[in-house]
């Protein structure tokens, strides 16, 4: 697997768009925190509390977004170009194909994690300041949350487009995304003084333990409460180990093109 | 005699449909085993089957000896090269590039990148992408994708389809230089017989789905017969002449007539002059693989 995974990590190194995403997730975070200070300028008469917590994780919004477009055009390359033919004639499981394309896709997703979190972070210290903002037991919390929700988000990703098996599969993975949280919405207001399925919805849709997390790095101790800060890992970890072990399930009994 | 692969009633089924029908197909270590059978007829299914890229319904397969359900197969899979249907390349690399790739995912260093490209003739592309290539160039880089690993046994689906003559030529003179030089077993499916003749050592015809027969090069030789047409001022004469010596022929019409005994020319014009049957013209034809195969499968359209 070590030699499937060198290989998709030297295609990921090589590809050009993976580079102009970078800098993309660079500008986007400068231009977030850019907003942020224009937002505060133009409210300041309210008493506004912008700072660097406003921005720190900002980007997590549109990681979805920019995971189903850049690491998953490696994996569905490698359906739609019938180069995971070669892998497989050449004598590696399908079981190591997955897992090697998943491993690569999680590195890649992290890696745009890492620069869109720490440009937020020096962008907003720089410009927002409020270091002091960050300095609550909870940041390490959230720092691990945002990790798990980017693994989580790479696992559905990486099913789907394993499902779909070519371009469409990686919007259709944004799309459900989307679909969820919308669908989620309705649910909870339909359940309406149900709090414990209220939660259990939000803990179960990605984008909507986003949100919380967003809410909660800039309001720390009130945010979600203690069930929920153990049920969202936990459901974000749910999604990191089942879908690839469906996914390989699936994987071994599909013939390809 | 020893098998590089070997099938047993190999079946697939799409839903009702038999795509593969108990297939017996035997390749015999350092053949080139033409492939042979209309589009359609299930020679791909087959190849993605023993390649791994598809799966079986029924029926059984040894690669190398080992059977399709061990845990070995995987690794007797690492001794096998293929090209299925269109070369499966990255189309936004270089050639060199491109092996580059396969020679990450076989664990190998690069030092082989350039022997390759010079035996497939792609060396000198340079920095041309590989969704620059001409047709023949993306088969070539195919090929050479798959001799990374040094294969011992190549499967090749349709490899000089769409290739202009040049490249067809060049096609063959490589397999035939991988097969002599390096000892590699090759099976290279086809429905271009004339060019298959030409190459193959061994045959499996396919049709509808089911193993027809499987022949040697030599067994097909013997089998197409030598036709010698003769055209003469009157065939009932030569039909005389014809029967006293014993021969096999057929009279067509009052001056043409097919001679299928093997005859030596001399002897025969001799007697036919002492008949005084006057003889216009005589040709030799080998029938061809081509007219085998469609007498095999009977006929043009079934």
């Amino acid at each position: 697997m070590k030699r499937l995974i060198s290989e998709g990590m030297a295609k990921a190194r090589n590809a050009k768009r993976f580079w102009i995403c970078t800098w993309i997730l660079i500008g986007l975070s400068l231009l977030q925190v850019l907003l942020n200070y224009a937002v505060e300028k133009q409210s300041s008469a309210l008493d506004s509390n912008v700072d660097v917590s406003s921005v720190i994780f900002g980007m997590l919004g549109n990681q979805s977004l920019f995971m189903a477009i850049v690491p998953a055009m490696f994996v569905v390359r490698d359906f739609t170009q019938n180069t995971v033919r070669n892998k497989i004639i050449c004598g590696h499981s399908r079981t190591k194909i997955y897992f090697a394309h998943l491993i690569c896709f999680d590195a890649v997703a992290l890696f745009y994690h890492i620069v869109a979190t720490l440009s937020s972070l020096i962008f907003g210290l720089a410009i927002l300041g409020g270091a002091d903002s960050l300095a609550h037991g909870y940041v390490a919390y959230y720092c691990v949350h945002s990790v798990l929700l980017i693994l989580a988000y790479a696992s559905m990703t990486m099913f789907i487009c394993m499902l779909i098996r070519g371009v469409s599969g990686a919007i259709i993975a944004y799309v459900i995304n989307t679909l969820l949280s919308t669908f989620g919405m309705i649910a909870m207001l339909a359940l309406n003084g149900h709090d414990k399925l209220v939660d259990l919805i939000t803990c179960a849709v990605l984008d909507m333990q986003t949100s919380l997390l967003l809410e909660g790095i800039t309001s720390p101790g009130e945010y979600p409460n203690s069930f929920m800060r153990v049920a969202m890992p936990l459901f974000a970890l749910a999604y990191i180990i089942a879908l690839p072990i469906i996914g390989v399930r699936i994987f071994k009994q599909t013939d390809l093109k | 005699m020893e098998y590089v692969i070997q099938t047993e009633g190999l079946c697939k089924r799409y839903h009702a449909f038999k795509a593969l029908d108990s297939i017996d197909l035997h390749v015999p270590k350092g053949a080139i085993y033409g492939f042979v059978g209309r589009n359609g007829a299930g020679k791909t299914t087959f190849i993605r089957i023993i390649t791994g890229v598809a799966f079986k319904t029924e029926g059984s397969f040894e690669l190398f000896g080992v059977k399709d359900t061990s845990p070995e197969l995987d690794s007797a899979r690492s001794k096998m090269g293929a090209v299925v249907e269109t070369p499966s390349i990255y189309l936004d690399m270089t050639a060199e590039d491109n092996i580059k790739q396969q020679c990450r995912v076989l664990g190998k260093d690069f030092s082989c990148v350039k022997e390759i490209l010079e035996l497939v003739g792609l060396a000198d592309t340079g920095k041309k992408l590989a969704k620059n290539f001409s047709l023949g160039m993306r088969q070539r880089l195919g090929i050479a994708f798959s001799l990374v690993s040094n294969p011992e046994f190549l499967i090749l689906d349709e490899p000089i389809n769409g290739l202009d003559p040049q490249g067809i030529i060049e096609v063959r003179e490589l397999l035939t230089k991988l097969n002599q030089e390096r000892g590699i077993t090759i099976l290279i499916s086809s429905h271009i017989l004339d060019e298959l003749s030409k190459l193959a050592t061994h045959y499996g015809f396919i049709e509808q789905g089911k193993m027809v027969k499987e022949m040697s090069a030599e067994e097909i030789d013997h089998v197409c017969r030598r036709i010698n047409y003769l055209t003469v001022n009157d065939t009932s004469l030569l039909e005389g002449v014809l029967k006293e010596m014993g021969a096999d022929y057929k009279i067509i019409s009052a001056t043409d007539a097919e001679i299928y005994s093997e005859i030596t020319v001399t002897p025969l014009v001799l007697k036919l002059h002492e008949a005084g049957c006057e003889v216009k013209k005589i040709s030799e034809r080998h029938e061809s693989l081509e007219s085998f195969f469609i007498n095999l499968i009977g006929g043009v359209e079934k």
